[in-house]
């Protein structure tokens, strides 16, 4: 491998240095504006045509070109949104000012993600969904990260105010693994955390270029894990986007929140790009964003079956065993009868009929505190990135670039966790020629005082009262219970009465008391049975890609790529089985893809493979073709057969983590299996047999990756003299071993008289840690699971920049296995409607726009919770006024307009409106 | 705003559409919340215990009393669920008390406990509830009066009462149960047909102050000599927290029986039968003759023990024969049957005594034991002659005792 890396390396030096040394220079300046507005335009392309050598306007609008190509010559201005524009120069000394005309861009704009290499979005071979610069602009959304939700076919699961997950096509979760996220070239999943990162550190609202996603597999060039999709986010070049761009948003959210109080948002950025010659640019971008956090709400009672379980009737006060799903603590759980009532009998036998004519078992949860009431409210989330470039050649540069972000923010796992000061870091150097890049990076994660809050809660309990002993909280309860029915309370009042009475002196929320309590459980680290997770994972990655085609353009175009990664996991023993030492993962890849034009370019056929090798999994090959059929000019088919496969995430591998519940979640390693004796003291499935007395043993298999073959056909065109964008698709997916969970149940002494009885005692049972351990396992689901979804879109472009679109999506899922947990959470339907324009009234400088969405109940699964999320819809708006002479832009919006508050995960904070006016400067 | 804009007919179909996404947008549901469990009555009523005891006339004395001792609210009570076996107006005549200003001239000390003792806390028992598991003869069940915790515990120690049910009919303690299941919001209503009393004492007090046991006392001294602990049934009357059931023979009885052991053994002895007969009679006379060192021979520690463990009912719940059963009149049956008693804990396979209830309605008109063993053990059967009850159901903290006319002898 190392061999092979170095004679890349050694191929790429050569190309550099192999260049032309410049000859005599030229140097032409000048300017170029809105023929409508008169404003200046920034980031224009200048190119000298027919060459490469070209440079952009700066943020006044102004350019300089030095080139060695005699005169005359001709120049091309271009950008998107503007008719181009062609000038000849012969004479250098004059200043060129040209005036570009705004047209039409429906479906005029380039991508990269579906191909790898530049094509129009008319032209992709696979759906492909993008956000630019200009969209960003003219957003409703408080924050761009937010944006990709409302593109077509797109479902978000929002953790908390910054963290959101958004996802395709199914399989919907916060922290999702099955969509790559990938910023600049880098990989941004959390190595350790495995969620993406894109909305906690990455790009800041100024610096993005575009955003764009590609729903379905996409492994076949992003590597394995994209599944579901590959959502790709490019920076702006410090080239071509210059000058000083500043944002300030202040808004007001948690209005009429049952749970919290108005508060105030602030998210500020920066951005400094600065051409510094014709070879070297750089860029700084900074983003603060702080506020009251939304609040994880739901008080419903929750009936917990390890890591499974559905919503019931009951609150603290009408249900003894009461499980709020954001209410922590309350997940211990102990049977007052036969730990303290029956002993009690058999010490005072005139006692006994009277106990014994209560329940066979009498469970009683403790006490918990609201999430709002543990999680500390304040979410920050600072950002700051840096690149430096520099063009070694007029088409290789080297790039330098940093990305750091710090936080606050609460993110939902197999519980709710309070990620305190998480950092994270991803550093980047490479080489980019217009043929090929070569590319290093490292993703630096360190958990800081990130904790979970349903453990450290329930420890808190623990702290304060132990549940156990003599003169515990269960003892305390089940006598003070025994007293209140002996004074003739009916169940439920003496069950309230033993309460008040055991929880006498427990540290009231928000007090000084409960604070340092909390403060000193919440750091000591899991392992040392605390609520503290370490997390300090880092990952490596080299990547190169080569594009043959102009050596192969006779037969095919060729793009050759491959790429290396290392993770090493370190949690301390908090999080991963590492406590003793650091767990390296290998894992490399490589690709290859063709595309081949066919009869006058009528049909594109692109082929694309990759092979990749994880150090706990088989190497496999996933295969793509795809074909393009032009049907006339601006409409095209697209076929494609897509193929994806994903290594277990390193939580999967190696996670090894008693979650709030008590069950135990652990990694699919082999060693997992030794380790818990499984070979010699069986565990049996947590299902519907168990519960009849039959248990049945499980034989846990050896973990494999899973693997997924998508079909898809789409139609994407213009029609109506273009002004009407059409974009359909369909597609079906079948997914092979599932990478899933399962809940199984070992007995702590290897006795299975532990599952036998009622159903009620075998639950009781189930949930008493000192009898049974129960084991979310990975799980491969064998069959198949089906997926199967379309889409439609409509855009039409009215006159004067009135833009009205609407799409509608479906995805569906068959074939679930009875008793699997597909944790699909993708709506049957989902539909959305934007409205807008860009530029209207006096000198174009007002601009609006609207964006509605709707979605179907989902029946939401998760390792956290299990519930029915209802249907939902929201609307977000903006309205924004120009100051093209101080390149000011001033806006007032909102997202969820009216503020009806709604939840797109289960358990997950409850979302309101923000109201919010925003000042930039220098946005473009 | 420039007019020509709204002109536009697409505005106006865009404003439309702005407005038919408002409408829209104002239907989303609120957010789920939690929903109580409701806990309907206990019963399909909307009238209280306390309530239907206020409305009934027959009841009247009860209600007074149930005032007047503080629990009508408790009665009243929706957050309450009771059993309370309630006295009809009659019953408390039955039980000497011919009108309500009695009532309100007991002392608290006296009324208090006793309404309190006519209620069981906490649950609702039917009558099919008392239906006693075997072997024992009733359901204990603790009664809403608090005397104490129990050691080592913050637990209340609330005095117990022992309603039983059978095919014949249904009794808290002694007293039958007149019409039962009369269920209310609350709880359930039985009506008894007299008070039931609440013990005050242990057997130990009881039985040691009656003046006509007192021959019985003097042989429990004599059988402990050289016990210890519970060994002592001195200890087991005085210990309060399990249920007993004592055949206390009279004074008469043991005078019978010790004239006639004497004189056996005085003729024995040699001595003249009309001077045994004299020094029998002389010596009988008084319950000092258990503690006679001059008769300790005949009357060995061993053998008065053996007789007055005959006199305590036994069952073995799973860890031996123990004194463990309170059984009323009430409770035993017309049939005659067989008791084992506290010999068998050393004789495993003794039959026991023979009891027989005879009743006349819900009340025992009359109630027989008889003495029913084989000699030596495992013997030649031998029967004593039947003992009749001359005082049932002397209630006490810790058992009930009855008072016999003969002593029962196991071999």
């Amino acid at each position: 491998m190392m061999k092979t890396a170095n004679c890349i390396a050694l191929f790429f030096l050569f190309n550099i240095f192999s260049v032309v040394v410049f000859g005599q220079n030229t140097t032409l300046s000048g300017s170029v504006r809105n023929a409508k507005t008169g404003e200046s335009v920034p980031a224009v392309s200048v190119t000298i045509k027919g060459t490469p050598l070209g440079t952009y306007t700066n943020d006044k609008g102004e350019f300089t070109l030095t080139v060695s190509k005699p005169l005359p010559f001709t120049i091309v201005i271009s950008s998107i949104g503007y008719k181009p524009q062609e000038v000849n120069i012969s004479d250098a000394s004059a200043t060129v000012s040209v005036s570009l005309t705004p047209e039409i861009t429906l479906g005029q704009e380039v991508v990269v993600a579906a191909t790898r290499t530049p094509s129009r979005i008319l032209e992709s071979p696979v759906t492909i969904e993008r956000i630019s610069a200009a969209n960003i602009r003219n957003m409703a959304s408080a924050n761009y990260y937010d944006m990709i939700s409302k593109l077509k076919g797109v479902d978000v699961v929002t953790s908390s105010l910054t963290f959101s997950t958004p996802t395709t096509r199914g399989f919907n979760a916060s922290g999702n693994v099955r969509v790559n996220q990938i910023v600049d070239g880098m990989d941004n999943q959390a190595p350790g955390l495995n969620f993406s990162v894109g909305s906690v550190i990455g790009l800041t609202e100024l610096d993005v270029e575009s955003v764009e996603l590609l729903p379905g597999a996409s492994s076949a060039l992003y590597g394995p894990g994209g599944m579901n999709g590959a959502i790709v986010i490019n920076s702006k070049d410090p080239f071509k986007y210059q000058g000083l761009s500043l944002l300030a948003k202040t808004g007001v959210m948690n209005i009429d929140n049952t749970d919290r109080s108005a508060s105030i948002y602030h998210n500020y950025s920066m951005r400094w790009a600065q051409k510094v010659s014709d070879k070297f640019a750089f860029k700084i971008n900074g983003q603060l964003i702080q506020a009251k956090d939304w609040v994880a709400n739901d008080y419903r009672d929750y009936d917990r079956l390890a890591t499974t379980g559905a919503i019931k009737n009951g609150t603290r006060e009408t249900d003894p065993n009461y499980d709020g799903v954001n209410v922590y603590g309350d997940e211990t759980t102990a049977d007052i009868k036969s730990n303290v009532l029956t002993p009690l009998a058999q010490q005072a036998p005139f006692y006994a009929p009277y106990i014994n004519s209560m329940p066979s078992s009498i469970l009683v949860s403790r006490t918990g505190y609201k999430e709002k009431d543990v999680i500390d409210p304040n979410t920050i989330d600072f950002k700051v990135s840096g690149m430096v470039s520099y063009k070694l050649t007029e088409k290789t540069s080297l790039n330098a670039e940093g990305y750091w972000g710090t936080g606050n923010t609460v993110y939902t796992g197999s519980d709710r966790y309070s990620l305190q000061g998480l950092k994270m870091a991803q550093y980047k150097i490479e080489l980019v020629n217009t043929n090929w890049f070569l590319r290093a990076y490292t993703t630096q994660e360190n958990a800081g005082k990130s904790y979970n809050a349903t453990v450290t809660t329930r420890l808190v309990n623990e702290a304060w009262k132990p549940s156990g002993g003599s003169n515990g909280w269960y003892a305390q309860y089940a006598f003070a219970y025994l007293n209140a029915k002996l004074a003739g309370e009916t169940d439920i009042a003496a069950h309230n009465t033993a309460r008040a009475y055991a929880d006498i002196g427990r540290p009231e929320p928000g007090s000084a008391e409960f604070k340092q309590l909390f403060d000193q459980v919440k750091s000591i680290p899991i392992s040392k049975g605390g609520g503290l997770f370490v997390d300090k994972t880092d990952l490596y990655n080299i990547e190169g890609q080569y594009n043959l085609s102009q050596y192969t353009s006779r037969f095919a175009e060729i793009l050759v790529g491959g790429n290396y990664k290392r993770y090493v996991l370190n949690s301390e023993g908090t999080l991963f089985a590492d406590s003793t030492g650091k767990i390296p993962i290998n894992e490399y890849g490589a690709y290859v893809q063709l595309t081949r034009h066919i009869a006058d370019d009528r049909l594109r056929i692109i082929a694309s493979g990759r092979y990749d090798k994880n150090d706990n999994f088989a190497g496999r090959f996933t295969p793509r073709i795809s074909f393009v059929i032009k049907v006339a000019e601006d409409n095209n088919i697209r076929l494609s057969y897509q193929s994806a496969y994903r290594f277990a995430s390193t939580q999967m591998q190696y996670i090894n983590l008693r979650v709030g519940g008590g069950t135990a979640l652990i990694g699919g390693v082999p060693s997992f299996k030794t380790f818990y004796h499984f070979d010699t003291n069986p565990v049996y499935a947590v299902d519907d047999n168990i519960f009849a007395g039959n248990p049945q043993k499980v034989n846990v298999p050896n973990m494999k990756a899973e693997y997924v073959n998508s079909f898809e056909a789409g139609y994407k065109g213009l029609l109506a003299q273009k002004r009407l964008l059409i974009d359909l698709y369909g597609y079906y997916g079948i997914y092979n071993d599932f990478l899933s969970r399962r809940v199984v149940a070992q007995s702590v002494n290897g006795d299975a008289s532990v599952f036998s009885g009622t159903p009620d005692q075998i639950k009781a049972n189930l949930n008493d840690p000192s009898k049974v351990t129960t084991y979310s396992i990975p799980y491969n689901v064998s069959g198949n699971v089906d997926t199967y979804g379309a889409g439609l879109s409509l855009e039409y472009q009215l006159p004067r920049n009135y833009l009205i679109g609407g799409n509608i999506t479906t995805d569906n899922l068959s074939n679930v296995p009875e008793g699997f947990q597909a944790d699909f959470n993708a709506p049957a339907y989902r539909w959305g409607l934007t409205f807008g324009n860009s530029g209207f009234g006096p000198k174009n400088r007002v601009g609006f726009n609207i964006n509605y969405r709707w979605q179907d109940k989902v029946n939401f699964e998760g390792d956290f919770a299990n519930g029915i999320i209802p249907a939902y819809q929201t609307v977000d708006g903006q309205l924004s006024y120009k100051f093209p002479a101080q390149k000011i832009l001033l806006k007032i919006g909102g997202t969820n307009l009216f503020n009806q508050y709604y939840r797109d995960g289960f358990g997950n904070a409850s979302l309101g409106a923000v109201y919010y006016v925003s000042i930039g400067y220098n946005i473009f | 705003m420039n007019m020509e804009i709204l002109k536009n007919n697409d505005i106006a179909k865009a404003v439309i559409f702005v407005l038919s996404v408002s409408c829209l947008a104002s239907c989303n549901k609120e957010l789920p919340q939690a929903t109580p469990i409701i806990y309907p009555p206990a019963n399909n009523s909307t009238t209280t215990i306390g309530a239907a005891i206020s409305a009934d006339t027959s009841l009247s004395f009860f209600k007074t009393a149930a005032e007047a001792a503080g629990v009508m609210p408790l009665l009243n009570d929706t957050n309450s669920l009771l059993t309370v076996f309630v006295p009809d107006n009659d019953a408390f005549r039955l039980s000497g008390i011919p009108d309500a200003s009695v009532i309100s001239s007991l002392p608290a000390s006296v009324l208090v406990p006793l309404v309190q003792y006519h209620i069981i806390p906490g649950e609702q028992f039917t009558a099919a509830n008392f239906l006693p598991p075997s072997p024992n003869p009733n359901v204990q069940l603790p009664s809403d009066l608090t005397v104490g915790t129990l050691p080592g515990t913050p637990v209340n120690f609330n005095l117990t009462t022992f309603p039983s049910s059978t095919s014949g009919g249904a009794w808290d303690n002694n007293i039958p149960i007149t019409q039962t299941d009369l269920k209310y919001s609350n709880g359930i209503i039985h009506k008894v047909a007299a008070l039931v009393q609440p013990p005050s004492q242990t057997l130990k007090q009881a039985i040691y102050s009656n003046p006509d046991l007192t021959y019985f006392k003097a042989a429990i001294a004599r059988g402990d000599s050289g016990q210890t602990g519970l060994n002592r049934i001195d200890s087991l009357l005085g210990y309060a927290v399990t249920n007993m059931t004592v055949l206390a023979p009279d004074n008469a009885a043991f005078q019978t029986i010790l004239f006639g052991s004497i004189y056996a053994g005085l003729v024995a002895e040699g001595v003249d039968p009309s001077t045994a007969s004299a020094e029998a009679q002389a010596l009988s006379s008084s319950p000092d003759v258990f503690s006679n060192p001059l008769l300790f021979g005949i009357l060995t520690a061993a053998d008065v023990q053996g007789i007055v463990v005959y006199h305590l009912l036994a069952t073995n719940q799973g860890q031996g024969f123990q004194p463990n059963i309170r059984v009323f009149s009430v409770n035993f049956p017309t049939p005659p049957t067989f008791y084992t008693t506290l010999v068998n804990s050393v004789y495993p396979t003794h039959p026991g005594v023979l009891a027989q209830a005879t009743f006349a309605g819900p009340f025992v008109a009359k109630l027989q034991f008889t003495g029913f063993g084989s000699f030596p053990p495992s013997g030649t059967p031998y029967s004593g002659p039947a003992a009749n009850v001359v005082s049932m159901d002397n209630h006490c903290v810790n058992g009930v005792y009855d008072v016999i006319d003969q002593v029962l002898l196991p071999q």
